[in-house]
């Protein structure tokens, strides 16, 4: 039996609507490709542990991790920044500095923004996918083929899923008011399951 | 031979190496052997600064007829040539017919999509001879293996994707409502 750090993928992203085809992007790449995405959401909201530990004990537990950068200027009428994404990748890097088995994939939206936002960054092996969730699979599919977790898949048997996963988990947002990460996981393995 | 009498480039190669010294002489040695026979190389030395490299690679791997990848031993993970190979397999994807040499230097070990290819051995201290290994390969066109070797999957692989999903499924069967 293949133990479940060898296959588990922490999903590091923005949690907004706009995100929403891309968050189904990785789910079904990451699903078809035989790995398991783990998120501190996967807990329920209403977890008692608090989210930093909650973040750490899957970080941990998973060999791989995935990180979105796209989200890089301030936001709303105060102008935030969203620091939450950098601060994980932070964090797994960190353990891969420890643990150099563990891999990781750094996605961005363009490939411009960051060499600016995030220099520390220059040189690592970042992936633009040009706001295009169709684009954004394939190049984890591709790096996904060096990860010995995962299972190669041809990226263009999965392109045509993605409009069915996106209105599957849309419906699951819709009714949760959330993204209840087991029933979209759920939506995701049975689309795989029926279709490949 | 894929170049024609008259001397003009024919063929077209992208040569994917490590971005350190041992590899830009191999690199260099294996440029210089193809330009012998007329074969066009080009790798990241040659994008300019004007353009991200990852625009540049994708458009001069469209162009190309193979790819020549020098693999190290003990190659460190992380590095730009790792997002290479990615957009190397992207490539594979979308031109099957694209053919793959993977050239293991000094016991390298072919990463796992590579390993699926015909890989030939190298040695970073002799240069020359493992350049003139990749130019026979390379004149062997026909021969080399295509990426459409990357989507193949055995019987045992999908019994092992199927086991693999089956636990995750129930995994995720086991989350809080």
């Amino acid at each position: 039996m293949v133990p479940p750090y060898e296959v588990s993928v922490f999903i590091n992203c923005p949690f907004d609507d706009d995100f929403n085809p891309f968050l189904d992007a990785i789910l079904l790449a990451a699903v078809a490709c035989g790995l398991d995405p783990r998120s501190p959401d996967e807990l329920g909201p209403w977890h008692p542990k608090p989210r930093l530990e909650r973040i750490q004990d899957l970080m941990k537990a998973s060999k791989y991790s995935i990180h979105d950068l796209s989200r890089l200027r301030g936001e709303g009428d105060d102008n935030f920044a969203r620091m939450n994404m950098p601060f994980e990748l932070g964090m797994a890097r960190g353990l891969w500095l420890s643990d150099p088995a563990r891999d990781m994939i750094v996605l961005t939206d363009t490939t411009y923004d960051l060499p600016v936002a995030l220099s520390d960054l220059g040189g690592l092996d970042v992936l633009p996918y040009g706001s295009d969730p169709s684009l954004m699979l394939r190049r984890l599919v591709g790096q996904f083929a060096f990860w010995p977790g995962a299972t190669d898949i041809d990226p263009n048997r999965l392109l045509p899923l993605l409009p069915e996963v996106h209105a599957a988990n849309g419906a699951v947002r819709e009714e949760y008011e959330m993204r209840h990460w087991k029933k979209m996981l759920l939506a995701v393995d049975g689309i795989v399951k029926r279709r490949l | 031979m894929a170049y024609n009498e008259a001397g003009e480039t024919a063929m077209r190669v992208f040569l994917s190496h490590l971005h350190d010294a041992t590899s830009g002489e191999l690199a260099f040695a294996v440029k210089d052997a193809l330009k012998g026979v007329g074969v066009e190389s080009v790798s990241w030395e040659t994008f300019g600064a004007a353009e991200p490299w990852q625009s540049q690679i994708e458009k001069e791997l469209d162009r190309c007829d193979a790819v020549v990848l020098l693999i190290e031993a003990g190659q460190r993970k992380q590095s730009r040539q790792m997002a290479e190979w990615t957009y190397i397999i992207n490539a594979g994807w979308k031109r099957p017919e694209l053919r793959l040499l993977p050239v293991l230097l000094d016991g390298a070990v072919a990463p796992r999509p590579f390993a699926k290819l015909q890989p030939i051995e190298g040695a970073s201290s002799a240069p020359h001879a493992t350049a003139a290994r990749v130019l026979e390969s390379i004149g062997r066109f026909e021969m080399l293996k295509s990426a459409s070797e990357l989507t193949k999957r055995t019987p045992q692989d999908r019994r092992e994707w199927l086991e693999r999903r089956a636990l995750i499924t129930q995994r995720i069967a086991a989350l809080p409502d």
